[in-house]
């Protein structure tokens, strides 16, 4: 599979790919939950590339935000990885369908009719190329190598640098449309949980807990988890002062908020367990009482 | 008004548990017109071992998908009875596969009542597979959490083609036998 996603990424081939994970690795726990796959998402196929990947809590987000990935992909070229655990992909809950024609669904860019020459990689019109499909005229290359606007392998410095640019621009210009997140109860929140998936439905539940005991507790769920929101959690680490990230991993959501929060007085800790089951509620609200955690001394 | 509820339906592979779960959370959120979740949990063994199926109800927004302290656990291995019986809550119910789960040595955290599931669907419907749809028919009469109507509905609508009747006769055998049932144990004061 990863190759072929690598492939997708330099030939910018919309796609969007289902990775509902198991414990691992290899047949590991294949009935049960895992969240090992973050980083596989991110980096699992060789070569630097964006990737987006989107992750649901439920089966009505897994509905939604399927839509979401197919006109991601459609609307910027890019494969993009649908993320669940498998929990989720085994959840029977309700759906509420829109009805229909409240479906937005976007298409990717095609180029004119009639065009004496199309250059299925050029910037003509922005950053993504506009793409004919095969059988509509056009006669052009698609390679796994390093290509020119036409399509042809180069190895100029200054097209494979393009390139480069040009891809992770399309991404990093446009996270305000990329980056999907839900932030419930932060105004005031002193401690917030960061979490996805299944994982943050047990934070949701320990956050309504400990706020009827009175705990300032407040949790940040990401539906996009690459691109990483970094100035979301940048942003986050400056307002509160502990973050807690559960996951079913040995840790490998909570390096990236270490990575992007800049206040070494932020406590940042982690939930993980890796046993095939889910994180609860009640582990959850036993670590924000740790004595170890700053502002639990008394 | 249900804040929250919490059934655990547990036994081994091959009882028809998680079709039995399906079919409880489709008529709970489907036509009871309330909010239900409903998990799974399996080996990568086909029959035999532990499986299980846990459905949350409730009239709000369901958060925590998994059963903490269930409300109504179902045993229908003695297996699952040992595992799952101290996670009932004290004010809960423990139904048990009568000829499968012994109490013996046990006291239950919960009122315990047992029925012959097993023996029902073999005897009264025909096939020992339906033990499962049984214990819906019984649960429903027991707790009222769910419509027997609804269940009817549910198996119409999501039981495998060709085994609606069967499983039909399933839930109206189960809540009869339920309707004739004495407690068989209460746990100790």
């Amino acid at each position: 599979m990863q190759e072929n996603l690598g492939y997708a990424c330099i030939a910018e081939v919309p796609c969007v790919v289902v990775n509902v994970q198991r414990g691992g690795p290899s047949t590991g726990l294949p009935t049960s939950p895992a969240q090992g796959d973050l980083m596989q998402a991110r980096w699992g196929t060789h070569g630097d590339h964006p990737i987006i990947a989107l992750y649901p809590t439920s089966v009505q987000e897994a509905f939604e935000l399927t839509m979401v990935a197919f006109n991601l992909a459609e609307k910027y070229r890019t494969p993009v990885i649908f993320l669940m655990d498998e929990v989720i992909g085994h959840m029977r809950e309700k759906v509420v369908f829109p009805r229909e024609g409240q479906i937005p669904v976007l298409e990717r860019r095609k180029p004119p009719k009639g065009l004496d020459k199309f250059q299925p990689f050029a910037e003509d019109d922005g950053l993504v190329p506009a793409m004919a499909a095969f059988g509509e005229g056009y006669r052009y290359h698609v390679t796994g190598l390093h290509h020119d606007p036409a399509g042809y392998p180069t190895l100029r410095p200054d097209e494979i640098n393009r390139w480069f640019e040009r891809v992770f621009a399309k991404i990093e210009q446009n996270l305000d449309d990329i980056l999907l997140y839900r932030e419930e109860d932060l105004e005031d929140a002193e401690t917030v949980i960061l979490s996805c998936g299944i994982t943050a439905r047990a934070a949701r539940a320990a956050a309504r807990q400990a706020r009827e005991q009175g705990r300032k507790v407040g949790t940040l769920t990401l539906q996009t988890i690459w691109p990483f929101p970094e100035k979301v959690v940048r942003d986050l680490g400056s307002r509160v002062r502990r973050i807690l990230v559960p996951e079913l991993n040995r840790g490998q959501l909570i390096r990236e908020v270490q990575r992007c929060v800049r206040h070494p007085e932020v406590a940042i800790g982690g939930i993980n367990r890796l046993d095939g089951g889910v994180i609860t509620p009640a582990q959850i609200l036993e670590k924000l009482e740790e004595r170890s955690w700053p502002g639990n001394s008394h | 008004m249900i804040e929250r509820y919490e059934i655990r339906l547990a036994g081994e592979g091959g009882q028809g548990l998680i079709l039995s779960g399906l079919l409880l959370a489709a008529a709970v959120a489907v036509f009871d017109e309330r909010n239900a979740v409903q998990t799974q949990s399996y080996t990568p063994l086909v029959r035999g071992a532990p499986s299980r199926s846990e459905i949350v109800i409730s009239d709000g927004e369901i958060d925590f998908p998994e059963v903490v302290s269930a409300d109504l656990l179902v045993a229908l291995s003695q297996g699952a009875f040992q595992d799952f019986s101290g996670q009932v809550r004290p004010d809960g119910r423990i139904l048990v596969d009568s000829d499968l789960v012994s109490l013996e040595g046990v006291e239950p955290l919960a009122p315990t009542l047992g029925l012959p599931f097993t023996r029902l669907a073999r005897e009264r419907v025909g096939k020992s597979l339906a033990a499962s749809t049984v214990a819906l028919g019984a649960l429903a009469e027991l707790t009222g959490v769910v419509r027997l109507s609804s269940l009817e509905e549910a198996v119409r609508m999501r039981a495998p083609h060709g085994t609606e009747e069967l499983n039909l006769r399933a839930l109206k055998v189960g809540a009869e036998a339920a309707r004739e049932l004495s407690a068989v144990a209460q746990p100790s004061a």
